[in-house]
């Protein structure tokens, strides 16, 4: 692992994130993202953009968490 | 109130996709236009870093940066012909079938609404894919599996935040800076 990290070159290497314990935290700042530009478009004045931008990224989360557990009761469901 | 000209939108779209954020700089809403500016071209770059910059699919240009040619199998006409980056001779893919090329890389469509910043940087993707010999490898390493979807997500979502930015600034400039006027 670290010499996988040593060797890492930014940009020219894919990022060494192969575990699965890892790689799903990579939604976070896709999320966080998204609800940044969402919420500069649709508030009137950007001051509450940084408190709903907080909002909605936290929404965003926990309904693809709830999806994702749901995904897997479903497919364990029909596989076991 | 500001009087509307009707080359003002299509002024601050272009702003917008020459560089995120700057059709709003233009109607005069400076905070909104760099929280957004930075937010994309933040997102984008992290999907590179993710991926690599070879993740980056560019029209008309194989694994190792070279040409897609179109060659045709003993003249049975068009409906024939087949496409390789091996090929020596032959037309330019994206002179004689840029849709179908297109259609095979259809993340180009939203990476492309990033502008310059990602012709720029198809240019690195294509220069880091070039071997500097026959027998040696290219200076870029190609991603797989979930760390190319990621960084190829994160691109294309940043391109296509870009546009829905565009859209609003656009709209914004088209109402004479009346829209959104608190920023």
């Amino acid at each position: 692992m670290i010499s996988t990290i040593l060797a890492y070159r930014p940009f020219l290497d894919p990022l060494p994130v192969w575990p699965n314990s890892v790689w799903p935290w990579l939604i976070v700042p896709l999320c966080v993202a998204v609800a940044i530009v969402y919420k500069s478009i649709r508030c009137r004045t950007m001051d509450r953009v940084p408190r709903e931008a907080a909002g909605i990224t936290f929404w965003i989360l926990i309904c693809m968490a709830a999806a994702a557990v749901a995904l897997a009761v479903i497919v364990r469901g029909i596989v076991e | 109130m500001e009087e509307f000209s009707p080359g003002k939108p299509i002024l601050v779209a272009l702003a917008g996709w020459i560089l995120p954020g700057s059709g709003y700089l233009i109607i005069g809403q400076r905070s909104r236009g760099i929280t957004i500016g930075l937010t994309i071209i933040i997102l984008f770059f992290l999907g590179l870093l993710i991926g690599g910059v070879r993740e980056l699919e560019v029209p008309g240009y194989g694994p190792t940066a070279n040409k897609i040619r179109v060659a045709s199998r003993g003249g049975y006409g068009a409906s024939e012909a087949y496409a390789s980056d091996d090929l020596e001779e032959g037309p330019w893919v994206m002179t004689r079938h840029p849709l179908d090329e297109i259609r095979n890389k259809p993340w180009s469509i939203p990476q492309i609404m990033m502008g310059p910043i990602d012709l720029l940087c198809d240019m690195w993707s294509l220069q880091a894919s070039q071997r500097v010999s026959e027998a040696s490898h290219a200076i870029g390493t190609r991603s797989h599996s979930r760390t190319n979807e990621i960084g190829v997500l994160y691109t294309a979502v940043a391109g296509l935040l870009n546009l829905l930015a565009i859209i609003d600034s656009a709209y914004r400039a088209g109402q004479g800076g009346e829209a959104g006027k608190a920023a």
